[in-house]
């Protein structure tokens, strides 16, 4: 990941941490945790469990630290460890992979869910909700193929290039994808995609 | 031979807009290369379906950046708190610990260079 001159790569703040300096594994963690968390919970769909999923991907990669291999980037592993997890704790919940839509009084959580807007009094927040489980639910309803990219990208905000990495897909292949992923949602959020 | 052109030319602007629509797609993610830009601006003149697939588009991405939630206040630390005392640093004695540092700059910096020339290679990655 290239920051801007006034800050340390990714791989000189895990030089730094295997230097022995641990703080700087706090700087990792600041640049990463909203784009973590943002990836759990749409594949979770549940918040509480996006942020102890994060913490347990964090310290996972913490232990494994001195045999992060820099000829990769940091991100791309970060983000590997994590699918791994998310996937593994969706097989345990017995979801189905494809189209999981669900049903029981978790629901709920969806009401956590409101989109940050300019929309004001009670209309404008009514339609923020009902706006945030749309989304969730267009997600959710896409082919999991397309799912778990369009959430590394606009969620986990991996460039195409790291999700191809990530995903060990040729780059034209990412593309076409996440094209058709968007092409989906378009579809599935009309009514909501206007201003 | 009219109708036939005309139903010919309709199926062939029907295929353009379609495969724009993909081109539309990586505008919007900025991965578009400037010369099929130009192209495409040129299409967008001239053709309504196409400026509001744009539209549509960029509402979609709009909508999809503002679902992202925040983070609850103090994950950062509760991390940083659950950090074992000895993860990594178990498997190697402090003495070691700089040259593996180093180690690991180095090739981040080699990985880092290959990057760059393969980048310079390959134009149009987002």
């Amino acid at each position: 990941m290239n920051r801007g001159s006034g800050s340390p790569s990714d791989e000189e703040l895990v030089t730094a941490v295997l230097g022995g300096d641990r703080d700087r594994f706090g700087d990792l963690v600041e640049r990463y945790q909203g784009r973590l968390v943002n990836y759990l919970v749409r594949l979770l769909r549940n918040l509480d469990e996006a942020h102890e999923m994060a913490q347990e991907v964090f310290l996972k990669v913490y232990q494994a630290l001195d045999r992060y291999d820099p000829r990769y980037r940091f991100s791309t592993w970060l983000f590997r460890v994590a699918q791994n997890a998310a996937i593994d704790q969706i097989r345990r919940r017995r979801l189905k992979l494809v189209s999981m839509h669900r049903q029981d009084e978790g629901d709920d959580e969806g009401r956590d869910w409101d989109l940050p807007s300019g929309e004001r009094g009670p209309y404008g927040a009514l339609r923020n909700v009902e706006r945030g489980a749309a989304i969730q639910d267009a997600i959710d309803a896409l082919p999991w193929e397309y799912r778990e990219l369009i959430v590394l990208r606009h969620y986990g905000e991996l460039s195409y290039e790291d999700i191809a990495r990530v995903k060990e897909m040729p780059l034209g292949t990412v593309k076409n994808k996440l094209f058709r992923g968007r092409q989906m949602l378009k579809e599935k959020l009309a009514e909501f995609l206007v201003d | 031979l009219t109708a036939a052109r005309d139903a010919n030319e309709t199926t062939m602007n029907a295929e353009d807009c379609a495969t724009l629509h993909e081109r539309l797609d990586l505008e919007a993610e900025g991965a578009l290369p400037p010369r099929e830009a130009a192209a495409l601006a040129r299409h967008l003149a001239g053709c309504a379906d196409c400026r509001a697939e744009r539209e549509a588009l960029a509402r979609l991405h709009r909508a999809l950046a503002a679902s992202r939630l925040p983070v609850r206040d103090g994950f950062a630390e509760r991390v940083m708190a659950a950090l074992p005392a000895a993860g990594w640093e178990a498997r190697h004695p402090r003495a070691w610990r700089l040259p593996l540092a180093l180690l690991v700059l180095l090739a981040g910096s080699a990985a880092a260079l290959a990057g760059v020339s393969s980048a310079r290679r390959s134009p149009g990655a987002p």
